[in-house]
């Protein structure tokens, strides 16, 4: 982690070396005939934007992240609840409030890393814009120098945004001594065991899943786990287990804690449940009398990152989780069999639905609905939003999605890359929007939605299925 | 006016005193004070049909920016856009006031928001100035130069002949947040 907020800086050191030549570009330009003068008014507010973020970030950087990156700041919070007993009060005061300004100072670096972005992007617009009114030798090193500030920029958010992940370990750490300390005080014994701590989450998400955790493993200590005499009697082994296990599925991240105990009902639970909803998530219960209780935590990727596949149709970028992603493969439109109107592809010796995602989302009518949607503004100024938009009839791609033996095709212009990325809420306005379970901004700073697999299966392809069974 | 230089602290008391007591009346002749922030509006174009805004409700103007394509959404947003990391809707104003389609020009700017502690983007054909407004400027009528203003306007502004809609933002709220081109055909 230190190495990451050693990198930004880094980056940021690079990208500033781009600004003295951006501004002999400035004076460069300032020659230029009156005419051309407003494109240089737009290209001087961006450069003094983009040296503004920089300052601020530099700042911080040199200021408050070396060494006190989050990783740290997590280990010295579990540090702290250690050894509460022995620190003063005011010690701990003092800690805490620098432990609230350091995470105050990560997420102001977020934004800033955003709002970089969001001015390099501008200046590729300008630069855009006034490169063909430029001489030729001034244009090239124009486009160098933004090119390379293009670069930096990109890399220094990436970077950013992987100081905000930390593994799920960190929100485990506190329990193995809850455990040890309640048996201790039951008379019972129990051991914890612990399966993919390594599933990443953006650090507020682990750190606010810690205390419903600790409240479900004391139900599962105080109520679950029998003392090794009863367990004994019914013939299990003396020790109860407790198991965690976190694991990405789809949209979503699980994280399943199970008990070998007798069947209980859960003191709290309210508490937790209104915890988990404030995260987004969904809990489910199941309390069976042979294998204890199993809690099952589902919480939305909204925070955390996903590789995702991208994929193209009808000009629109969408982002498809890889978690659900069986293959992708290019495919000639015959081999798409319609049965009345439903779709099939014929894959080894079963019948596969597909649905056609332009169709399915109405995306060749965008352009009634949306008037100032990105595609219709940039095909008024670059050529390379035309290639994007062409759908070339005799070439498509499946992408094959499922879980298990259920399986269906989503039938797309082009499959583009893999890409990590974080999915963000779309917020309260269009959390209700169909079919899609968040966005992620892209280094270009578009917003990509990101398909919701589960939505679309059962709006689009249950139906179809329940007609061929 | 006191121009007593020497006045001392009663003297200063009895100002005060005095002041106070005129305060309603100071009231009463807003115009003359406009003091308060809810007085200053935003003014904008949606085609050639002036808008206002009041200023406290604005968070930021920006030019343009990239605008995604939102499918099945409601029929009045174009899309989604991104400020500082949030993902938030933009409202296309022409449709949603009933004007002709337009198309993106180098005027066209995107109003940033804020109601209820929802953040949303007005897509708007040019912006043009803050203007103060006193409260007797202000009528409650409906006229209105787009067909659908009024379901979003209750307030004009008139300026001689003209009548300058006052955008009520929880109304477009309700408009953008109450129906979706959702087929479950």
């Amino acid at each position: 982690m230190g190495m990451d907020a050693l990198t930004a800086s880094a980056f940021t050191a690079l990208a500033r070396t781009q600004l003295p030549d951006l501004h002999r570009k400035l004076a460069a330009l300032a020659k230029l005939p009156v005419s051309k003068r407003e494109a240089d008014s737009e290209l001087a507010q961006a450069v003094s934007a983009v040296q503004a973020s920089f300052f601020r970030l530099n700042e911080w950087i040199n200021g408050q992240c070396v060494g006190t990156t989050p990783d740290h700041l997590i280990q010295n919070e579990i540090k702290l609840d250690h050894s509460q007993a022995e620190l003063t009060k005011s010690a701990e005061d003092e800690y805490e409030s620098k432990a609230a300004t350091n995470k105050a100072h990560l997420d102001s670096l977020s934004t800033l890393a955003a709002e970089l972005v969001f001015d390099r992007t501008r200046f590729t617009s300008i630069e855009e814009d006034i490169r063909s009114i430029l001489p030729r030798n001034i244009a090239n090193t124009l486009t160098e120098a933004i090119q390379q500030l293009d670069q930096h920029t990109k890399q220094m958010r990436d970077t950013v945004m992987k100081i905000r992940m930390v593994p799920l370990r960190h929100a485990f750490s506190r329990l193995p001594t809850l455990v040890r300390e309640l048996g201790a005080q039951l008379g019972k014994d129990i051991e914890i065991q612990f399966i993919g701590e390594s599933t990443a989450l953006d650090k507020t998400m682990v750190e606010q899943i810690e205390d419903p955790l600790v409240r479900l493993i004391q139900n599962s200590c105080r109520q679950g786990i029998e003392t090794p005499d009863t367990r004994h009697k019914v013939g299990k082994p003396s020790p109860g287990l407790i198991k965690i296990s976190a694991r990405q599925e789809g949209n979503y991240i699980l994280i399943v804690i199970n008990d070998d105990g007798q069947p209980h009902r859960d003191v709290d639970m309210d508490i937790v449940q209104s915890q988990i909803s404030k995260l987004q998530g969904t809990l489910e219960l199941d309390s069976t009398q042979a294998q204890g209780t199993t809690v099952t935590i589902k919480l939305p990727l909204t925070l955390a990152m996903a590789q995702s596949l991208l994929v193209e149709s009808a000009g629109e970028l969408f982002a498809i989780p890889m978690g659900s992603v069986i293959e992708s493969k290019r495919i000639n439109p015959e081999e798409i069999q319609v049965n009345g109107n439903t779709s099939f592809i014929q894959q080894y010796d079963c019948k596969i639905p597909v649905i056609y995602l332009h169709e399915a989302f109405k995306l060749d009518s965008k352009n009634e609905i949306s008037w100032y949607s990105k595609n219709q503004y940039q095909r008024n100024q670059t050529r390379l939003q035309d290639k994007r938009l062409a759908r070339r009839e005799d070439r498509l791609y499946v992408v094959i999605i499922g879980s298990g033996e259920q399986r269906f095709g989503l039938v797309v212009d082009q499959v583009l890359y893999q890409q990590e990325i974080a999915i963000k809420s779309l917020g309260p306005i269009l959390h209700t929007l169909p079919y899609i379970a968040g966005g992620f901004i892209s280094g270009n700073g578009e917003v990509v939605l990101v398909l919701d697999l589960e939505q679309i299966e059962s709006r689009f392809i249950s139906t179809v299925r329940r007609r061929a069974a | 006016m006191n121009l007593d230089l020497s006045s001392s602290s009663d003297s200063f008391d009895s100002d005060k005193a005095q002041s106070e007591q005129q305060k309603p009346v100071s009231n009463k002749a807003h115009k003359a004070v406009p003091e308060v922030e809810n007085d200053k509006f935003f003014s904008f174009f949606i085609n050639d049909a002036e808008y206002l805004l009041p200023v406290a409700k604005v968070e930021e103007v920006t030019i343009l920016p990239s605008i995604s394509f939102l499918p099945n959404a409601n029929r009045y947003l174009d899309g989604a856009f991104h400020l500082r990391g949030s993902i938030l809707p933009a409202i296309n104003m022409r449709k949603i006031s009933g004007s002709p389609r337009g198309e993106p020009s180098p005027e066209s700017r995107l109003i940033v928001v804020r109601e209820a502690g929802l953040d949303f983007g007005l897509i708007v054909d040019r912006i043009n100035h803050v203007i103060t407004l006193s409260a007797d400027h202000i009528e409650c009528q409906t006229q209105s130069s787009y067909p659908n203003s009024g379901n979003f306007c209750s307030q004009n502004f008139k300026n001689g002949n003209r009548f300058i809609g006052i955008v009520e933002l929880s109304k477009l709220l309700t408009l953008i947040t109450g129906e979706t081109n959702l087929d479950l055909s």
